[in-house]
This record gives structure tokens, sequence and C-alpha cells, in this order.
């Protein structure tokens, strides 16, 4: 295998992997990527069986530390009041992600110049935006055109329904009279690219057994594999090994017999996301980089942002959706752009959902003390199974350079690569930005008819987006990777997952993310003949 | 209960006693729904109990010593184990489903439907026009 060299090699098959190695396997360069997760079965997925619901917090919990099963690594994340939620197979996060799907705002490339913090991105959103509809029309996209939030953009299918929870929030933000409107999602509404259309399973956010939420194994995978692309599947990377010259020379893996091997490279591409990019770059140390690969900045691995989330839910006395429908719903930037009257900088987006089956409404009601135990159980259930909803709000974190990944200097996995440490400190922006976002959707709720509201913030599983540690920049001594992803140390190394976000915006980055490894694979393509000057 | 005693069990005959009165206790039967220390319930409560049995043992051991009154309004992680494993057996047997007014099945292949909704609440939202920042 040590012989056998590759034109590009990516680590990685969730979100952003699969949108790079589908848009550069036009080249017909040969393409190989490694991801430590196998393929998921469908058919397989919570949704297909009744203990749908429990199987959430088991083998298909958002925790790696929680599912442990063969293709996750371990992370320290006791120095956090967010834990690291993620997964690990072909589609990466986009198996359990919700399939809510905001671009970012103009303003989000902008907020050194527009509000004084943090730093601008070295591309702006008219740059993005042919990526950003090229992967809408990839991963299918459902929405509903005209959203005054935004520039124009047309989703090439209709939204999801309203449905009973929906439609009472929309009344609450109506005699408010703030902004709501209904969500873009990945979820089909109609049948997609050999996607069937949704049929209100519920159970998203444990995959999608009906096909209709666009995961990147059924969506980019299998047009870039018809077009030549390799996935070796179960193959976890140690580290990428660096030529005398200084360039990726490739990388050390493990195969699924646990097996070292080696794999060579023209070109190494990391799509691992903010906590796997780092841990691999963190491991990879030479004479050249003793802090670990293209790290002369010694940014990698910090400035590490989530998105804190407040959950906010409300009581109702009439029945509403229940589980039933895709979770996602309608959003609200009503409080997106900066206020500095708010008491705070930039802002965030509601992310309306439905509610939860039986099993989830019984745990919330007796972990919270709504339902005792004894013989009021079941009258205390009843005024909560199907009245519940709410939403949660994503709120923009900003670049803070002790909030870190680093490796453990114990912890390690079944292959005995060091696990990633996370250090991470919530900042007084973004606890004054959580506090008003959960004051203001006690409102909505209200408003809406919610007899009580219950909170939590932030979210202590919710640390479902990762970004910012390998950040994106034109000064080498202040980034990790130039304008199109491509390291500043390492001229044959690029990174298109979320560690080269430069800021975190108010949502849910997969979209951009995407976006951007589409950008920086058209921009490989247009220099493919001087890629490494 | 004998049914349940099988030679691999890791539970002892107490402490599946204990199981099945904590069960009793957290959800106990009424006229529309059984019990949670009905057999088939806590048949299946064992069974998911057999994938983490030293955290369960813990658990019956700290309420056997606290006593179940207490225990059950200490929230602690040891209460929480229990309350989980008996809730998720507990909702998804078919008598209580159907009680709940649903059908005993999963929600894979058949779906359920849901209300389109009134897209003319919208009116309201477009009448106010552009609320992002020109850049």
């Amino acid at each position: 295998m040590s012989d056998d060299i590759v034109d590009v090699l990516i680590i990685g098959a969730g979100a952003s992997g699969a949108a790079l190695a589908y848009s550069l396997a036009e080249t017909r360069m040969r393409i190989v990527c490694l991801e430590q997760g196998g393929w998921m079965n469908p058919l397989e997925y919570p949704s297909s069986g009744r203990d749908w619901e429990a199987r959430g917090w088991g083998d298909m919990a958002v925790s790696p530390n929680r599912r442990r099963l063969a293709s996750d690594y371990p992370i320290n994340d006791e120095n956090s009041p967010i834990k690291i939620a993620n997964f690990n197979a072909v589609g990466g996060g986009t198996i359990l992600y919700a399939g809510h799907y905001p671009r970012f705002h103009p303003s989000d490339f902008r907020v050194k110049s527009l509000d004084g913090v943090a730093d601008d991105w070295p591309l702006d959103y008219q740059t993005l935006e042919p990526f950003y509809d090229e992967n809408d029309r990839l991963m299918g996209v459902s929405g509903l055109a005209g959203d005054p939030a935004y520039p124009p953009k047309q989703p090439p299918m209709p939204p999801v329904p309203l449905g009973r929870s929906g439609s009472r929030l929309a009344a609450g933000f109506n005699d408010l009279g703030w902004h709501w409107w209904p969500s873009d999602t990945t979820i089909a509404t109609q049948q997609y690219d050999g996607r069937a259309q949704c049929i209100n399973l519920g159970a998203c956010l444990s995959g999608c057994a009906q096909g209709a939420k666009a995961s990147t194994d059924i969506t980019y995978w299998p047009h870039a594999i018809r077009a030549g692309v390799e996935v070796r599947t179960h193959c976890r990377v140690q580290e990428i090994t660096l030529r005398d010259d200084g360039f990726a020379d490739g990388v050390i893996y493990y195969d699924a017999q646990g097996q070292e091997c080696e794999q060579k490279a023209e070109v190494v591409v990391l799509a691992s996301n903010g906590v796997g990019t780092p841990r691999i770059m963190l491991n990879s140390k030479s004479e050249r980089f003793p802090d670990g690969i293209a790290n002369s900045s010694g940014l990698v691995g910090k400035n590490l942002m989530f998105h804190p989330y407040s959950m906010i839910r409300g009581i109702f006395e009439e029945e509403l959706d229940g589980p039933r429908g895709p979770g996602v719903c309608i959003w609200s930037q009503e409080f997106y752009e900066t206020d500095a009257e708010r008491g705070f900088l930039r802002g965030f987006t509601y992310e309306i959902n439905r509610g939860t089956g039986p099993v989830n409404t019984a745990m919330m009601g007796m972990m919270s003390g709504r339902i005792p135990w004894g013989a009021d159980h079941h009258a205390a259930f009843d005024k909560l199974h199907n009245r519940v909803t709410g939403m949660v709000g994503i709120c923009e974190d900003l670049p803070e350079e002790h909030n870190t990944v680093t490796l453990d200097p114990d912890l390690k996995d079944a292959n005995g690569i060091p696990a990633p440490k996370i250090d991470y400190v919530l900042s007084d922006n973004s606890r004054r930005m959580l506090d008003f976002s959960v004051d203001r959707a006690s409102e909505i709720l209200r408003a809406a008819g919610a007899v009580d509201v219950y909170s939590e913030a932030p979210i202590s599983v919710g640390g479902w987006h990762l970004m910012g540690t390998a950040r994106m920049g034109t000064d080498p001594e202040r980034s990790v990777v130039n304008e199109w992803g491509r390291c500043h140390d390492v001229r044959n190394l690029f990174i298109v997952d979320g560690s080269i976000f430069v800021t975190s915006a108010g949502v849910n980055p997969t979209r951009t993310i995407q976006a951007l490894a589409l950008y920086v694979a058209d921009n490989m393509k247009r220099r493919l003949a001087n890629l490494f000057d | 209960m004998s049914d349940l005693l099988t030679s691999d069990s890791p539970f002892n005959a107490e402490q599946i006693d204990l199981l099945r009165q904590i069960s009793g206790a957290m959800i106990p039967a009424n006229e529309h729904r059984p019990g949670a220390d009905d057999a088939t319930i806590l048949a299946d409560v064992l069974a998911t109990a057999r994938a983490h049995p030293a955290g369960v043992i813990a658990a019956l051991v700290e309420a056997e010593a606290m006593g179940l009154d207490a225990f059950s309004r200490s929230q602690s992680a040891a209460c929480r184990t229990l309350v989980s494993m008996v809730i998720q057996c507990y909702y998804r047997d078919d008598r209580v489903v159907a009680s709940l007014g649903s059908e005993p099945r999963p929600p894979f292949p058949q779906g359920y439907e849901v209300d389109d909704g009134d897209w003319s609440m919208l009116e309201p939202v477009k009448a106010r026009g552009i609320i992002y920042r020109e850049v």
C-alpha cells in the first residue's frame, strides 16, 4: 500500500468530505476517502422499531461517550459545560442532525467591520452564494422563497408542514409582531433525487428510515462513488505524515482489522469536524512542526466555538403534534442582527421544534418534578402528552483562544490514538444572549397560549456544532488556512470542515460547511496547474 | 415471577422483587393502564437492565438503603437510572400506547399525517419587509 499514491486523500466522509469528493470527482483524479465509521442501513434506524425513543439514548445517542460504538473515539469534555455531539459513519453528523438548514447572513462575514468583534471572513456571502445554490440542489432543500430575513433564494421543494405546533407558535409570533418563516430543511417534501418523500416519522434525530432527510450517505456519496471516488470504511487516521520538502506525504491509519497502514497522497484534505481535525493535526508532529502539522500560528485547536443552545418549551391545554412530523418546523430571526441595547453583540435564531414521544415526555416530566411517582403519575402525564412544544435558541458564539481542543495526555481510543480534550468557558456575551433568548421565547410561548414554560440554557448535551479550530484568513500568523482552504504552512494540505470558520454565526452550520467545501473544491479545480504555488 | 428467573440472570430473586416494587411504586396501575410492575412490562425492564447490570444493582442497593419514599424524591443518579429504564419500557407497552390513543407500532414504515397549516399566517411577516442587514 505504501507505494500506492492517490491524487486526493480525504479524511472523513461526513457533510464536507462528501461535498468535496463529489465536486472533485469530475477531474477524474484518483480520490480516496478514509472514514472511521461504516455505512448505515436505514432500515435499522430506530424509527423502524418500538424502542425508537430509547435508542436515542443508547446506540444512536448524540454523545460518543454514551454510544461507545466501535466507530467512536472517546472525548474528554469534562471541562466544558457543553458536551460534544457527533456521529462517526459515512454521512457523519448528517446522520443525526435535525436537517434544520439555514444559510449564514451577509452580515455574518463582516462581524469586525459591523460590530467590532472577532474578525471578518476573507470571503463574503456573494462569493459563497453560487455554492450555496449548488449545495441546495445536491442536498435537496425544502423551504419557501421570500423570507425577509435573507437575500432572495429559491429552495427546490415546498416547506415542511406547519402542523398544529407550528400553527400555534406562528400565532404567538404574529401576536408579538415578530419574524417567523418556514424553516429551510433538508427534509424532502417530495420525491427527490432517489429519496422518498417525508412521511412524518418524527425521529429525524436518530436517522431517517424513510430516506427523506438528506444525509450525505444518500445524497452526495452515491453520485461521487458512481464517478469513481473510493470510500474505505472503518479506517481511522492516526496522523498526517510529512515529506522532507515540507509537503504532506500521506497518512498513517488503522484499517478495519486494526492493522496499521500507510496511504500516500499528492493532496490531503481534512474533513473530520472541528474536534476531529485539530486532533489529527495536533497528533501529526514532526521536526518541522513539533506542535502539530501546519501549526506555526499556534492556532490549531484554539478558538473552539459551539453554538450555546437554549431550550424553551411550553405546555399547552390543547393537543398538538407530539412527535409526529419532521422535528424542524419554522424559524425566527427576529433577534439575529446586532442590537447593542439587548446587552450583547451578535444574535441568534429560534429553531421551532414540535413535541416528543411518550418516553421523552415522561422523562422530562419526572426529572423536572412535573410527573410524580405514585397514583398521580397518570393524570400528570396526560397533561403533558402531546401538549408540549417549543423551540431552541441557536446563539452565536464568538472565538476566544482559551476555548481549545488539545490532546488528552492519558485518554486514548481503541487504536491507541490520543483522545481530544475540550476546555471551554461560556462567555459573558453568550450567557447574556442565552438569557435573553429564554426570556423572549417565554413571551412567545405565553402569547401562543402556553400555560406553563420551562427551559434549559445552555443545553448541556448540545455540542452539535464544532467550529473555529483551524480558522481561515489571509494572515499566516493569525490563521491556519488561507481564503480557499489551503494550509498556509503545508501547501498540499486542505481543510474543509467547520474548523475553518472564522466566526460561528447564529445558525446551524452544515449548509455553510458544505458550501465552503464546494467553494474550496472549485478553487482547487481552477488552480490545478499551480495548486501548490 | 418464576419465568423471569433464568440461570444466567445477573439479578437474584430479591433484586428482581425490589425492582418490581420500585416499578409499581413509580407507575401503579389504574383503571385504564397497567402498572409498571405488570409481568410483561417488568420482563422488558429486566431485559433492558441486563445491558447495564452493575449500574442497576448499584441503584437497587441505594434504593434499599434509602427506602422507597426517600429514593423516589432523591433525584440521584441511581434514581434517574431506574426511572429512565422503567419509563422506556412502560411507554412502549402495547396496552399503554393504545391507552394513549396511539397505534402500537413503530413510526416506520406507515408514518403519520400532519396538517399542512394555513400559510396565510405569513402575511403580516411579509408586510413588514426585509429585516436582514445589507452589507
